[in-house]
């Protein structure tokens, strides 16, 4: 028998009858399983089949050499050069995408990667701008942008979480870069805002989206716990609570983030170096403060404050029942109280058998300013700072006395002016 | 070129765990894999069984592993390799060995309906198959590879670990020997 015979015998040996049934249930069964067991839902940190051939493709220099070369000789390098000044919908635009392609694929270093994400972030934003300048701005090329402004951001948070102290980078370094990005993130808000006031009412909306959620800081609460997760940076998040690793509690403070679950030990000797006062000295405060005894010991933890204030914070909380307590806020370096908060805790699971996870959500209270005041619409401020200095005094000590606010709300007619702001 | 973007593009999907993607992938797969299973363990129930546990298995690795699949068919074909490599490692299940090698299948080929049928419809193809018997387990895998489950060199190297090389002399050489041995069954007969 020949080969090409018995290759095609072989092939005839494929007729093997297949069970429809057993492939229809088959495929129930899979989907059962596959709602079980969900996928981690976190974009960036999937992989990106683009970034893949681009890392193939550059294991293999022979040919990108030689695309290189003849791409060169073709068009002359001015082309790259000439692509940088591109604008979407230009001609160039995509060899202007396939460079920055090429240069996230290229860049190793940890940092670095933040930084370019950052400068990637901040040129989708010029592009529209530069759009707008030129009339040339539409709806679906702003949505686009704002998009890829969106990821490159939070793949800058992403590779920020990631970035490991125990190597080469050191902690204050890591602390310096989470700033930059909270400082170039601030500046995009405002930027945004100003391609906002050129904007038509088209995609006025979608900008004034992204600014608001740019600037509610929930870009910060990545970047903290991603400085939080550095082993070695104790110093952002510091918890000398009696809360240990045993609880998988995430404790949220407004723009904080915090895992308790940093172990006490190594926290003490890293707390000297950080000139703050100590936690006898904060729970001292807190008392004078008037914070309720409540019906255990109270916690106590050493945070780094992202938002307006920048700086350490001793967070010291009763538990005035199984439900709810209060929060008292210290500046780690003067002392002085910042706020007293409610929390609540929100038990989310129902099976006793498995540590229930707990979300501690504070109210903020605030002292007793502007509560009546009703501003014209053209008198509305940028943004309310709610953020507040200190508290009421006259706190009852059993917690049940009521608390002076001030108020965080909006003006009424200023909902689309005016922001909060911590 | 369209194909082979479409194909990337495809497993992007499946690699960022895409549901519909995958179950598109389970309808196209589950009956090659089958085959493949219910060819080498000839029993039905067995292969069925093994098919599914490929997709399980695959979906696992897929939410667990910081590694992405790079080439789809090599991967299903090897956790199927290595699935049925398992089942006969088992003690109780019997194991096709290597000094003799037409052991379990010819035993199989007596009580199995499916071999049965196959012998009735067409004695050539039976030929064949008795003369794959005849080879080593290496060289059985090798050809049921390339000419039964249609896999590329490449895809059949990173399934067995070999090189490409190795797998590709390989080939050649089952390849050789099984006309030798299935022209040897003519001369018999």
């Amino acid at each position: 028998m020949k080969k090409f015979r018995i290759i095609e015998n072989i092939n005839k040996l494929k007729e093997i009858s297949v069970n429809s049934e057993w492939i229809n249930n088959g495929q129930k069964n899979l989907q059962n399983f596959m709602a079980e067991n969900p996928v981690r839902n976190f974009e960036p940190d999937r992989h990106n089949w683009q970034e893949g051939i681009f890392k193939k493709l550059i294991l293999k220099p022979m040919p990108i050499a030689i695309i290189a070369i003849i791409a060169s000789l073709i068009t002359g390098s001015g082309v790259v050069t000439a692509s940088q000044n591109s604008l979407p919908t230009d001609r160039l635009y995509p060899v202007k995408l396939i460079m920055e392609k090429v240069e996230e694929a290229t860049t190793f270093d940890k940092i670095k990667k933040v930084e370019l994400q950052t400068k990637l972030a901040t040129n989708r934003l010029e592009e529209i701008k530069q759009l707008q300048l030129q009339g040339r701005a539409t709806k679906i090329i702003v949505e686009n942008n704002l998009q890829k402004y969106q990821s490159n951001l939070t793949k800058a948070q992403v590779y920020l979480a990631n970035i490991n102290t125990d190597k080469a980078i050191s902690w204050p370094k890591v602390i310096e870069v989470s700033k930059n990005l909270e400082k170039d993130i601030n500046s995009q808000g405002s930027f945004i805002a100003t391609i906002e006031a050129g904007a038509p009412v088209e995609y006025k909306t979608v900008l004034s989206q992204k600014r608001e959620s740019v600037l509610a800081g929930s870009p910060a609460i990545p970047i903290l716990s991603a400085v939080s997760t550095v082993p070695s940076v104790v110093s952002t998040v510091i918890n000398t609570s009696s809360i240990t690793a045993e609880t998988p509690t995430t404790l949220s403070i407004p723009a904080i983030s915090i895992p308790l679950t940093v172990s006490s030990s190594s926290i003490t000797s890293d707390q000297s170096r950080l000139d703050v006062i100590s936690k006898d000295q904060a729970l001292e405060i807190a008392k004078k403060s008037g914070l309720a005894k409540g019906t255990k010991e109270w916690t106590a933890g050493l945070y780094w404050y992202y938002g307006k204030i920048n700086n350490y914070v001793w967070a010291i909380s009763n538990n005035l029942s199984e439900f709810n307590g209060q929060t008292v806020i210290i500046n780690a370096k003067s002392g002085e109280v910042y706020q007293i908060s409610d929390y609540q805790v929100i038990n989310n699971s129902t099976t006793p058998s498995v540590k229930p996870p707990i979300t501690v959500t504070p109210i903020i209270t605030l002292p007793p300013t502007q509560t009546s005041i009703t501003p014209k619409p053209d008198n509305c401020p940028e943004y309310i700072n709610c953020m507040p200095g200190i508290i009421k005094t006259s706190l009852d000590i059993n917690g049940s006395g009521e608390v002076a606010t001030s108020s965080c709300q909006i003006p009424i007619g200023c909902e689309k002016i005016t922001k909060i702001a911590y | 070129m369209k194909a082979y973007f479409q194909e990337k593009q495809i497993l992007a999907k499946i690699n960022q765990g895409d549901e519909d993607t995958f179950l598109k992938m389970y309808n196209y797969y589950a009956p090659r894999l089958f085959k493949h299973a219910c060819f080498r363990l000839g029993s039905r129930e067995q292969a069925e069984d093994m098919a599914q546990q490929v997709f399980y298995k695959t979906w696992q690795y897929i939410i667990n592993s910081e590694h992405k699949i790079d080439n789809l068919n090599a991967f299903l074909y090897k956790t199927l390799n290595n699935l049925i490599a398992d089942y006969y490692r088992r003690p109780g299940n019997e194991n096709i060995s290597l000094d003799n090698p037409s052991n379990g299948l010819e035993e199989k080929l007596s009580v199995e309906p499916l071999y049965e049928e196959a012998i009735d419809q067409d004695l050539e193809k039976n030929k064949v198959r008795e003369s794959l018997k005849q080879l080593t387990v290496d060289q059985q895998k090798l050809i049921i590879w390339r000419y039964f489950d249609d896999l590329s060199v490449s895809e059949i190297a990173k399934v067995s670990g070999k090189s490409f090389n190795a797998v590709y002399v390989g080939i050649h050489r089952s390849l050789k020997e099984l006309k030798k041995v299935t022209n040897e069954v003519y001369e018999k007969i």
